[in-house]
């Protein structure tokens, strides 16, 4: 479970980066949360027009904040994304993107219940 | 020799005898042998009485006397010959010197004149004469009672003239009212010498005829009574007569009942003026008989004001000839006013001079009574018309007072109440703005449907006011009739429900997908007519209720530019008696009393239906039994145009549908979906069972029909089990059954029909092929997450500046800015890689950090420019150090062939921060 934690949000990326300022590290994860809800907005909507590229510069805007603040699975997954997109495969996108959105929630549930 | 001797009398211009008183002639003068063609020598020493008769033979010696003394002329007859009477006038006198002997002047008295015509035989020419006047002989024997008839007797009788004719058959012949009175006319000539002048009447072959008969009585040879007389044929005299008499008397008795007098007047030779009038004129002024004709009598009952003026006109028509036309009044002698009128017209005699005038006089005394009466009348009823009026004028005033009151009203009500409605219905639209998932917006649409036409229920009160002044009008814009039958029956699907009633829905694929007309004015029709049909009708254990919409095109009264649309809603209601047909479309009317105690509404719909039918131009009709249903069939005519045409777009062009129907009973059904997809430029593939259907990915949608559900689930759950890509598949299912299904077909697509409309159906099958391709997510909430806090700032020592990071990500941003306040260092920002040369340019920097992909100009192309710049201004190179996220190989390469001086990788670490810093940032 606490590996799974972990992999979900890695806290001590953020102590790596800041140090042990919990204060802060949730602010950055709070501001980490909203850029995700707004990028993955824009990742669905270039999904559903198709626009692949428009897909792969999102994801890989998201994903140096979601490695920033340990978001350690989205992260990878949105770098998955990344290569998907280049492939232009629209199912595949279409489940990247939803398991995407599920990690992102994860990563929520993580911030609000430790909160 | 003689004719010698007396020269004088040969000259004598006259015819001359010369007579001894014996009678013997012995002078014949020359002119009387001119002119009568008698010589001296034949008539010479003869006797005058030989040549010479009187009318009443008397003697030659009388006549002579006679005409000496009385000195008259007498008349004769001149023998000339036995067959040549000659009508003479004698004068005679004495000759001179020649005692006895007289002069005889004799002159010729002109045949027409003369008594004794000169002829050969008297008897016939008489006889033609009478026959020819139509004049028939009779002579008849008193004693001997025989009769003789001539030949025209005969023929006037009517019988032939060879044919015997006696006294008694000629008797027997009159009319039997006349024969006793020819009797008594004949008696009284025969004993009182009375005359015989009868007129009587006889029959022949049923016509009759009248005939005249005059007669005398006169004695014989024989001295015995005979009559003798003639008859004529006076049919057409007593014709006319009575025709005339009729004339006469009607003329009389339209005079009498017009109360119209005549009078006249003459001129006569005294230049003096005769007057007379009728007894109808006379009566008229109540004058006595023997007052006809005395004008002054007349001029006495003038009345003292119009005396004059008629006077005046009488004497001014009898001067100029002028006709008369003057009303007047006449005061009788018992006090009685009259009101006359006389017209009277002039002639004039042969020398053109004025003789006579001829008038009528008209009582107009009762016309002028009525006349008194009416105006009477006519001044009570002006006036009554005018308090009439004014009451009116007043009412109406206050009828309009209530009528705008009545309208502020319920404009100002509805306005309260559509607020609060636009309201919902603004707070739904918003609603519906945000993200949803399919089933969510179709209750928003649904709650939206259901707003919006309780919305268009409070317009129908406003509606029958604005119908009522005249006010209502209809509007023309482009609108879809499949989208107003979908809203319809989509906001009333959650009352069918409730009412467990179903409703089947028939639209013609023909109808096109757009046409012009007032789309909001369709809708309220439909819409109230749909609605009544679910109120009236009721579900039992027994009966199902069922609601039928059938929309189809009239081909018939279609055209290119006119499409004619009917719509019929039939329903198993309580239905509506034939009296109360008749009434049903008249505002504030429902059935019955009871009708609105149990069901509600305002009565209103139905009379609005039918007038806005009427003024779209359509037509209304209604069939209904009591206790079986009715039947409503609205007819609109709608145009057609270029602009309805250009949207009437394919929306499911290129769309491979498969429907399957696993009731084979059912395939009709779905064949009607299968047109309805065609029209829209859909390819549709129908299949009787879902065994055939091995491939779903040749569709793009797939449509099952489930008419069964119940015994049908277990075939459909396994379908839906084995099949790859369940999410391009819809279940078509009653709507009762919905729910069930939901549960037992987790994240199945489910489609609920009874009903079923047209653009439900290609809504659905557009959902499933935009599904495959779009991807709709749930927002996460971050509502319950605090917002960022602040660290404090007090107590911190100087930090170093000169360093610029370059990073597009806000919070890759505040990372760095964080680590590097945690190092010491204060930092810069630019979030590309256009504002990084900026602010390169603007300042001196020591250091550089960027991302390398960035948008605008990226990390790469920002290092080049720099050094170029750096170049070109003989600048030293500043250290640009690249924190990439990117992670793959040659990326290192990349940085430094763009000039870069170092690269770190994201996340960077505070310890490989530090490192860097401590190595490329110059403290000077």
């Amino acid at each position: 479970m606490n590996e799974i934690k972990r992999q979900i949000l890695n806290r001590s990326v953020m102590i790596a980066l800041i140090g042990d300022d919990e204060q802060m590290a949730r602010h950055f994860e709070i501001e980490f949360l909203k850029q995700a809800k707004a990028s993955l907005a824009i990742i669905i909507e270039n999904f559903n027009s198709e626009n692949y590229v428009g897909i792969k510069e999102e994801a890989h805007y998201l994903k140096t904040s979601a490695s920033a603040v340990g978001a350690e699975i989205t992260a990878n997954l949105l770098q998955e994304l990344e290569g998907i997109a280049l492939q232009n495969d629209k199912a595949k996108c279409k489940q990247q993107i939803k398991s995407l959105h599920q990690s992102v929630s994860q990563v929520y549930e993580v911030i609000r219940n430790e909160g | 020799m003689l004719k010698q001797k007396n020269n004088f009398i040969e000259d004598f211009p006259f015819p001359l005898l010369k007579v001894r008183s014996t009678g013997e002639i012995y002078y014949v003068s020359a002119k009387f042998e001119q002119e009568f063609g008698i010589f001296e020598n034949n008539i010479k020493n003869q006797i005058f009485e030989e040549i010479i008769t009187f009318p009443d033979n008397s003697k030659f010696e009388t006549n002579i006397l006679s005409a000496i003394c009385d000195k008259e002329s007498i008349s004769a007859l001149l023998l000339k010959s036995k067959e040549c009477l000659i009508d003479v006038l004698l004068n005679v006198s004495i000759v001179d010197n020649e005692a006895g002997c007289y002069w005889l002047l004799v002159n010729r008295i002109p045949s027409s004149q003369s008594k004794y015509q000169p002829t050969s035989n008297n008897f016939e020419q008489f006889n033609r004469a009478v026959d020819g006047a139509c004049i028939g002989i009779w002579e008849y024997n008193l004693l001997a009672d025989t009769a003789s008839f001539s030949r025209k007797f005969k023929e006037l009788v009517q019988i032939n003239a060879n044919d015997d004719l006696t006294w008694q058959q000629f008797k027997a012949m009159i009319v039997i009212e006349d024969r006793e009175v020819f009797e008594l006319f004949l008696n009284n000539h025969i004993h009182y010498n009375m005359p015989l002048n009868f007129e009587f009447r006889i029959i022949h072959h049923g016509v009759i005829r009248w005939l005249q008969l005059r007669g005398e009585v006169f004695l014989n040879n024989q001295q015995e009574k005979n009559i003798a007389g003639s008859i004529t044929d006076c049919t057409i005299i007593k014709q006319t007569l009575s025709a005339l008499n009729d004339a006469i008397d009607s003329k009389n008795m339209t005079m009498k009942a017009g109360g119209i007098g005549t009078w006249s007047a003459e001129v006569n030779g005294q230049g003096t003026w005769l007057w007379t009038w009728d007894s109808l004129a006379n009566g008229m002024f109540n004058l006595k008989e023997e007052d006809i004709g005395k004008l002054e009598k007349f001029a006495e009952l003038l009345h003292p004001e119009d005396a004059e003026t008629v006077l005046s006109s009488i004497e001014n028509s009898l001067e100029t000839g002028k006709d008369l036309n003057q009303s007047y009044r006449s005061i009788l002698s018992n006090g009685e006013t009259k009101f006359i009128l006389s017209k009277g017209k002039v002639s004039r005699n042969i020398d053109g001079k004025i003789c006579r005038i001829d008038g009528i006089s008209i009582d107009q005394t009762a016309i002028y009574d009525v006349q008194k009466e009416l105006e009477q009348l006519n001044s009570q009823l002006e006036e009554r018309v005018a308090v009439r009026t004014n009451l009116l004028e007043q009412a109406k005033e206050h009828a309009e007072n209530a009528s705008k009151i009545k309208t502020d009203f319920l404009s100002m009500m509805s306005h309260e109440l559509r607020t609060p409605m636009n309201g919902v219905i603004g707070s739904l639209d918003l609603l519906a703005t945000t993200n949803q998932t399919f089933e969510s917006l179709d209750l928003i649409e649904t709650a939206k449907t259901s707003a919006n036409n309780l919305v268009f229920i409070l317009n129908d009160i406003l509606d029958v006011n604005k119908i009522e002044a005249g006010k209502l009008e209809i509007e023309e814009s482009p609108f879809s009739i499949q989208e107003v039958i979908d809203n319809i029956v989509q906001a009333l699907v959650p009352t069918l429900e409730k009412n467990r009633l179903t409703m089947e829905v028939f639209e013609d694929p023909r109808i096109p997908c757009f046409v012009k007309g007032d789309v909001i004015r369709v809708r309220q029709v439909l819409y109230n007519i749909v609605g009544n049909a679910i109120k009236f009708t009721k579900s039992s254990a027994k009966k199902q209720g069922n609601i039928k919409i059938i929309a189809k095109v009239e081909e018939e009264q279609s055209n290119d530019f006119i499409c004619t649309v009917s719509f019929t809603i039939t329903d198993t209601g309580i239905g509506i008696s034939p009296d109360v047909q008749q009434k049903l479309f008249m505002p504030f009317t429902q059935a019955e009393r009871s009708t609105t105690r149990k069901y509600g509404g305002t009565g209103l719909g139905l009379a609005i239906c039918g007038k806005l039918t009427e003024m779209m131009g359509g037509r209304i009709d209604l069939q209904s039994e009591l206790g079986k249903g009715s039947s409503f069939s609205v007819e609109f005519p709608f145009w057609k145009s270029q602009e309805t045409m250009a949207l009437d777009v394919e929306s499911l062009s290129g769309a491979r549908v498969a429907l399957v129907s696993i009731e084979q009973s059912k395939i009709s059904l779905i064949e009607r979906w299968a047109e309805y997809l065609r029209v829209e430029g859909a390819d549709t593939v129908l299949f009787d069972n879902t065994a055939s259907l091995k491939c779903t990915d040749k569709f793009d949608a797939i449509i099952i029909l489930i008419d069964q559900y119940s015994s049908q689930k277990k075939i459909i759950k396994d379908f839906y089990q084995d099949v790859e890509d369940g999410s391009k598949i819809s279940f078509a299912i009653e709507r009762s059954k919905i729910r069930e299904a939901r549960s037992y077909l987790p994240g199945a697509r489910l489609l609920p029909i009874k009903p079923l409309t047209r653009a439900q159906l290609i809504k659905t099958v557009n959902h499933i092929r935009l599904n495959n391709n779009t991807l709709e997510l749930d927002e996460i909430d971050l509502s319950n997450l605090e917002l960022d806090i602040e660290s404090p700032s007090s107590g911190q020592k100087k930090l170093k500046e000169g360093i610029l990071v370059v990073e597009d990500n806000p919070l890759n941003q505040k990372i760095i800015a964080k680590q590097m306040k945690h190092l010491g260092f204060a930092c810069d920002l630019a979030n590309d890689g256009k504002k990084g040369i900026e602010q390169w340019k603007s300042k001196n920097y020591k250091l550089i950090l960027t991302d390398c992909h960035m948008p605008n100009i990226d990390g790469y192309e920002m290092t080049k420019s720099i050094r170029q710049l750096e170049k070109s201004k003989k600048l030293p190179p500043i250290p640009v150090v690249a924190v990439t996220g990117a992670a793959m190989t040659g990326d290192s390469k990349r940085c430094y062939d763009a000039g870069m001086s170092d690269f770190i990788s994201k996340p960077v670490q505070l310890t490989e921060l530090k490192e860097v810093l401590n190595k490329w940032y110059c403290n000077e």
